[in-house]
């Protein structure tokens, strides 16, 4: 006698071995009676959406990743059942899943059931069966090769719907230490705010502890457990801080956490980095434990931070940290990225105070290696070594898109002559137009004033309009057209 | 079997084909009193010269088409219009009244000739033109019934006077595609391509760009015929993102752009011509752009963006997109594409 498909998948996924249902192996059995959620508890298990599209929508406007668990083809028999229930129906489940937007994916319809005044699917007891056979068709559509697919199989998205997770058979179902570390990484900001929710005894410990050192010791406990909110958790008492020597205490915890830490560091690091000089001790203080998680996001940061501030002596502090965090540690990628980070704040500020403080030609070699080793793309590389006055051209006419744009507005040799640059503004390509005005305009000719002008109301090429314009201008006169236009038809010297 | 069998047998499949034959040629209809009234009138009115009254009888005409009238259909009327006395039957008006008869009747292959002989003494005609193409459809030569639909836009026709029969044709074409050629691409896909390559029509580009999708789709695990379909598809709705979209489509066609872009990412090497990933992205973002707020509609098309335009040098258009995007939501895409962008870039 044949052994139905379901039983086999079944035994597979208890025994824990390798067991791929296909789905186009065999169509459930019609007529067999399915086992259905028990409607009559409450829910605690991962809340799956009631409507696909809206999910999607919502997880890239909330920043929230998408957990998507493929099990339609396990769909009858109570051992499958069981399976399933254990796999997504845990209250610790559902609470780890909260930040994210969860679909169950499954191809069949099934009955509904009335649950807390709304009609739900009754084989989940949450969500739809219209969402859970449209993540089906989704998934098939995205992660199907064949029309066939491994069943069951789980997939999990980032906000911009980029593929972070995916695993095959019921084994790859992520437990809740998993999703929660998952929830960290993708959406630090919700993670920083539900911290003070999910680990109220935690971090209501940090804000009630008097004593520093107490302080400092339940912060590094909490993070030594390896909880995956721990360090949102102590990112949040930090930003509810206000007395430097807790501050202290908390930065110092929050650097043993390594890498673990970035997602909820980054905004803060980020903002100092962007404006260095509103509070500069704070300022050090994120760089510094910034360089300790990661060296070479620390590295960016500080680079960022000493082309920004106006105190070049506080700009050399923060250079002088991140080459020590370099010298920690060693030689290895982590060390030629924090370097490579600084020679381009060092050649930023050798271009812009157009004197020599230091010796340009160790920075210049670090660059020049640079791309040699593929740490940073030629573009960027080349734009670093241009500050140093050092031009390196290609010495070939421009055979692409890209490279006749970048010829346009960073020559390598001569300017392109005007006469060329007038016939670019009626190129067929728009960046190439814009390109073209830009570069007229820098040599004091208005010919492409129309072109700029239109170009700054538009999302796209408006950015880059407006900073090129307002590099000209030395002062930035915002995102308007009406706002440029006089000085973009004046032409001539700003 | 005997020859005397034999020769019987063969007599009644001749009766029968016979029959059978005769059956299908459709007798002239005996005129009835409708009809009689209809012929005097058009015969008094042609001999009277008066263009008025003739449209005004052919108008009448219609009166008599329809399930239980004279005429069953139109192209019955054309026939009955044709067999009237020649001073009627020659009158240009009529001819061309028959040629839209048969055409409307579906029968193009009548409405031809008919509609040749109008453009010869009249070639600028766009409504001969645009009905010529639509005969033309209907007895299958396609190229014909472009190259006439061309002709007409050229020489001025209206859109109504064209576009529905090319929506029309390819919309046809989509529902016989089990019937064409697996080596190549659908002929929905292609027909209108001489058309479309001078007037825009957003509506069938997306069309074409949904069921060149669902057709790749539909083609796995064939690889080679998968990314054909696909490219294709890039190729329309790049068309449909291009240009007017109105306010109600945006968001929609926004999506099918970003998604477009992600295809052309992918490719190993894109074929010539192909719009490119980042151009894709960019026109995602216009589309989504939220008016007069700092929201958008599809953020993943700014991450999108940010990434196209950093692999490009484009550090400034790239670093703006991502703090556009972290302006939104958590995004750890973005924050890569920022990490990326060199310090003096941005805010």
């Amino acid at each position: 006698m044949r052994t139905p498909w379901f039983l086999l998948a079944g035994l597979a996924v208890l025994s824990g071995l390798p067991g791929a249902v296909r789905a186009e192996d065999a169509p459930p059995a019609p007529g067999r009676r399915v086992p259905s959620a028990d409607v009559g508890k409450p829910y605690v298990g991962i809340r799956w959406e009631r409507d696909f599209d809206a999910g999607m929508r919502r997880a890239a406007k909330e920043g929230r990743g998408v957990y998507l668990c493929e099990n339609g083809r396990i769909e009858e028999g109570e051992s499958g059942t069981t399976r399933l229930w254990r796999a997504y129906q845990g209250a610790d489940l559902g609470a780890a899943t909260a930040g994210l937007v969860g679909f169950v994916v499954n191809a069949t319809a099934h009955g509904t059931k009335p649950v807390g005044g709304e009609e739900v699917c009754e084989r989940y007891g949450c969500g739809t069966c219209a969402a859970h056979r449209a993540a089906s068709a989704y998934v098939m559509a995205r992660f199907s090769a064949d029309q066939t697919i491994v069943s069951p199989s789980h997939f999990l998205l980032d906000p911009d719907g980029n593929t972070v997770y995916q695993g095959e058979y019921m084994q790859s179902a992520l437990a809740a230490p998993d999703l929660e570390a998952w929830f960290v990484k993708l959406s630090p900001r919700l993670a920083l705010r539900s911290v003070w929710g999910t680990r109220e005894l935690r971090t209501t410990a940090l804000t009630k502890t008097e004593s520093v050192p107490k302080l400092a010791a339940l912060a590094t406990a909490w993070i030594a457990t390896k909880d995956p909110l721990a360090p949102a958790g102590v990112v949040a008492a930090i930003e509810l801080e206000t007395d430097d020597a807790r501050r202290k205490a908390l930065f110092a915890a929050l650097a043993t956490a390594g890498h673990e830490a970035l997602p909820v560091i980054w905004d803060a690091v980020d903002g100092v980095a962007t404006d260095p000089d509103v509070d500069r001790a704070a300022t050090a203080a994120w760089m510094a434990l910034a360089l300790r998680v990661h060296g070479e996001f620390g590295a960016w940061a500080t680079a960022r931070a000493m082309v920004r501030t106006s105190d070049r002596t506080f700009a050399d502090r923060l250079g002088e940290g991140a080459a020590a965090r370099a010298e920690e540690l060693g030689d290895s990628p982590a060390q030629a990225g924090v370097f490579l980070s600084l020679a381009e704040a060092v050649a930023y500020d050798f271009a812009r105070r157009a004197a020599l403080h230091a010796d340009p030609t160790p920075y210049a070699d670090r660059i020049r290696r640079s791309v040699q080793a593929k740490l940073w793309p030629a573009g960027r590389a080349r734009r670093a070594l241009a500050w140093l006055g050092e031009k390196t051209p290609t010495g070939a006419p421009p055979t692409t898109r890209d490279d006749l744009r970048r010829s346009i507005v960073e020559p390598d040799g001569a300017p392109i002559a005007p006469a060329q640059l007038v016939r670019y503004l009626a190129d067929p390509v728009e960046e190439i137009r814009v390109a073209a005005a830009v570069a007229l305009r820098r040599a004091g000719d208005p010919a492409g004033a129309d072109v700029l002008l239109k170009a700054m109301e538009d999302p796209v090429e408006g950015p880059e309009v407006r900073w090129a314009l307002t590099k000209l201008a030395g002062d930035d006169r915002g995102d308007t057209a009406g706002a440029w236009e006089e000085f973009v038809r004046a032409g001539g010297a700003k | 079997m005997s020859r005397a069998r034999a020769s019987r047998v063969t007599l009644v499949v001749a009766l029968l084909v016979g029959t059978l034959a005769g059956s299908a040629v459709v007798p002239a209809r005996a005129e009835d009193d409708a009809a009689v009234a209809a012929r005097a009138a058009l015969v008094e009115a042609a001999r009277g010269k008066d263009a008025g009254k003739v449209a005004a009888a052919l108008e009448a005409t219609d009166a008599l088409v329809g399930p239980g009238g004279t005429f069953p259909t139109r192209a019955d009327l054309a026939d009955w219009l044709g067999a009237l006395p020649k001073e009627v039957a020659a009158l240009d008006v009529v001819k061309v009244r028959r040629a839209w008869l048969y055409v409307a009747g579906k029968r193009g292959q009548d409405a031809i000739p008919l509609l040749d002989a109008a453009l010869a003494s009249d070639p600028t005609n766009t409504l001969y033109r645009a009905y010529l193409g639509e005969a033309k459809r209907q007895v299958g030569d396609l190229s014909g019934a472009m190259e006439a639909w061309l002709a007409a836009l050229k020489a001025g026709a209206p859109d109504e006077q064209v576009l529905p029969s090319v929506r029309r044709l390819v919309y046809d074409l989509h529902q016989e595609r089990a019937r064409d050629p697996k080596d190549a691409l659908p002929r929905y896909a292609t027909v209108a391509a001489p058309l479309l390559a001078v007037r825009r029509l957003p509506d069938v580009e997306e069309a074409l760009y949904d069921w060149l999708v669902y057709d790749a789709l539909a083609a796995r695990p064939d690889v080679a015929r998968g990314t054909s379909l696909r490219v294709e598809a890039v190729r329309h709705v790049a068309v449909a993102a291009t240009g007017p979209v109105a306010e109600g489509d945006r968001t929609r066609i926004a999506r099918k752009a970003l998604e477009a872009g992600l295809v052309v990412r992918a490719l190993e090497k894109a074929p010539e011509g192909l719009p490119t990933a980042f151009d894709l992205f960019a026109q995602a973002v216009r589309l989504g752009q939220v008016a007069g707020a700092d929201g958008h509609e599809v953020p993943e098309a700014l991450t999108a963006l940010a990434e196209a335009a950093l692999a490009k040098g484009r550090f400034v258009l790239a670093g703006a997109m991502a703090r556009r995007r972290l302006a939104i939501s958590d995004s750890p895409a973005a924050r890569g594409v920022l990490e990326q962008v060199p310090a003096d870039v941005g805010d």
